[in-house]
């Protein structure tokens, strides 16, 4: 039994895989051989990709810590 | 007495002569006495062991190419020729080079420790980890002063802004400073980041030494993160780089190996993401142009411009696009709708069903809407809302009933010349349009 599986949704593909699913959609597309119905689609699903690349380059704040012997953390001063 | 006398020159020229033939190039191992190192850039030492003592000179020329700084008591190997001070008839050696002891030492352990950890496998390149791709957090074991983790917490900040970075602080030189790293390495381990660093700054042999030694080496190969060590300078290879899973030559290319560049990412995906919003742009206007001529509208003019290389904008135009697609399809199907119902509206049809009649001469299906036209006893076709009539003029009110100038039927007389009556036909307005040929029965 050969199912078309629906595509993973864009929130748990990592940064990688959207990104070539993104380029692949977009050679489709550009390659003009979609019909009107699948273009639009592409579109849709590429615009999702593209959103879900922006967030996980956009990802929260990191800070730069010290650990402590106690195993603490605190701010780590980059003083030169 | 059979032999000249000599002069004190003499001898000592000759036996110069002898030394310097005899032992010219030798290697001394011995301790270091009194070490004098004057303005004139030439060092005056001695050489001893337990029994004996030789005075020795290196010359500027060579004492400048000194790699450290003799010391009394330190252990040495010296190279030079063995020669006479003549002037004071002093025996000496001209050193050409000299070299602690220590340092022919620690090669030695090196080499062993590395035979011995390549032989059970730590150097496996088949064991080395894939560093990932995009780490969001990292730990530096490293010491918390110096040029090495500023240099890498640089590069990180400028290559992917906002990462998480853990500095583990340890020793990474002096007795028992491998001891500490390995501790600190297992603590980084600990804390489940994507990848730690670990390394220091540039320095001696001996300054490096922690990670040649066994413990760090060890500490490195059970860490089950990616290690990237991070050693000194391009040209030293310590024993913690033959076990990591990736040697950086500096701490700085270590940073440079760790994290992509943020800002290039963000440029890759920009860059597809417009070719796609191009692509699936210029193909949707031609779907549009192919729904309006099957619309019979005029064809629309330009997509409206839509391209600005913005990454924050991708969103809003991707909704531009979808909102701006929907609605011109929309207003096509609402203007044909509204077509329709005005011409439903206006449609005879509708207009008979409110109990108006179409008055047409008979066999035609132009309305007729001026009385004048007619004559009394006129032939005329009604069609009704349900049904047809056909009619005969009785009377003709040209301004409408109960006005003046009526026309009744004349009563029959014959007019000389004229055969039959001809009703008068006036040539359709021609500006009249015909609506229907056939009557349509409402759709339900």
């Amino acid at each position: 039994m050969s199912e078309e599986t629906a595509p993973t949704p864009p929130e748990e593909l990592g940064f990688e895989a959207a990104l070539e699913e993104l380029e692949d959609l977009t050679r489709q597309v550009e390659s003009g051989q979609l019909p009107l119905e699948e273009t639009l689609g592409a579109f849709e699903r590429g615009m999702a990709l593209a959103a879900r690349c922006r967030e996980r380059l956009d990802a929260a704040e990191g800070r730069i810590k010290k650990l402590m012997p106690d195993g603490s953390e605190e701010d780590f001063e980059t003083t030169e | 007495m059979g032999q000249e006398a000599l002069s004190v020159s003499e001898v000592l020229r000759q036996v110069k002569t002898m030394l310097e033939d005899r032992f010219e190039g030798v290697w001394i191992a011995g301790e270091l006495g009194n070490v004098t190192r004057p303005r004139s850039g030439h060092v005056y030492l001695t050489i001893k062991d337990d029994h004996a003592a030789i005075k020795g000179v290196m010359f500027r020329y060579a004492a400048q190419r000194l790699s450290f700084e003799p010391k009394e008591g330190e252990q040495v190997l010296a190279f030079g020729t063995l020669t006479l001070y003549e002037p004071r008839g002093d025996f000496q050696v001209r050193l050409t080079r000299l070299v602690p002891q220590g340092l022919g030492k620690l090669q030695q352990r090196f080499e062993k420790l590395r035979a011995q950890l390549e032989a059970e496998g730590l150097f496996d390149p088949s064991r080395k980890r894939p560093l990932p791709t995009m780490p969001r957090r990292l730990a530096l074991v490293t010491s918390p002063t110096g040029a090495a983790v500023h240099d890498m917490l640089r590069v990180l900040g400028r290559r992917w802004p906002g990462l998480d970075v853990t500095v583990v602080p340890t020793r990474v030189q002096g007795k028992g400073a491998e001891l500490e790293i390995a501790a600190a390495l297992d603590r980084a381990d600990d804390l489940g980041v994507d990848l730690i660093l670990c390394g220091r700054g540039g320095g001696s042999l001996e300054d490096l030494w922690a990670f040649n030694e066994e413990a760090t080496a060890r500490a490195i190969f059970r860490c089950r993160t990616p290690v990237v060590s991070a050693v000194g300078h391009e040209v030293d290879t310590t024993i913690a780089d033959l076990v990591a899973d990736l040697r950086a030559p500096t701490p700085s290319a270590a940073a440079e190996l760790a994290v992509p560049e943020k800002a290039e990412l963000s440029r890759r995906v920009t860059g597809v993401g417009e070719r796609l919003l191009r692509a699936a742009h210029t193909h949707l206007a031609r779907g549009r142009q192919r729904l309006d001529r099957a619309a019979g509208s005029r064809v629309l003019r330009h997509p409206f411009a839509m391209l600005e290389p913005k990454a924050q904008r991708l969103d809003e135009l991707a909704a531009r696009l979808q909102r701006a697609t929907r609605t011109r399809a929309e207003r096509h199907r609402e203007r044909l709708q509204a077509l329709a119902a005005r011409l439903e509206a206006v449609g005879p049809q509708r207009v008979l069903a409110r109990g108006f009649s179409l008055l047409t001469r008979p066999g035609e299906s132009v309305p007729v809407r001026r009385a004048a036209e007619f004559e009394p006893g006129d032939a005329l076709e009604a069609r009704l809302g349900e049904g047809a009539l056909e009619c005969q003029v009785v009377a003709v009110h040209p301004q409408g009933l109960g006005q003046g100038g009526v026309k009744r039927q004349k009563k029959k007389k014959a007019r000389r010349g004229t055969a039959a009556k001809k009703s008068k036909k006036k040539a359709p307005d021609p500006a009249q349009k015909t609506l229907f040929e056939n009557p349509q029965k409402e759709t339900p």
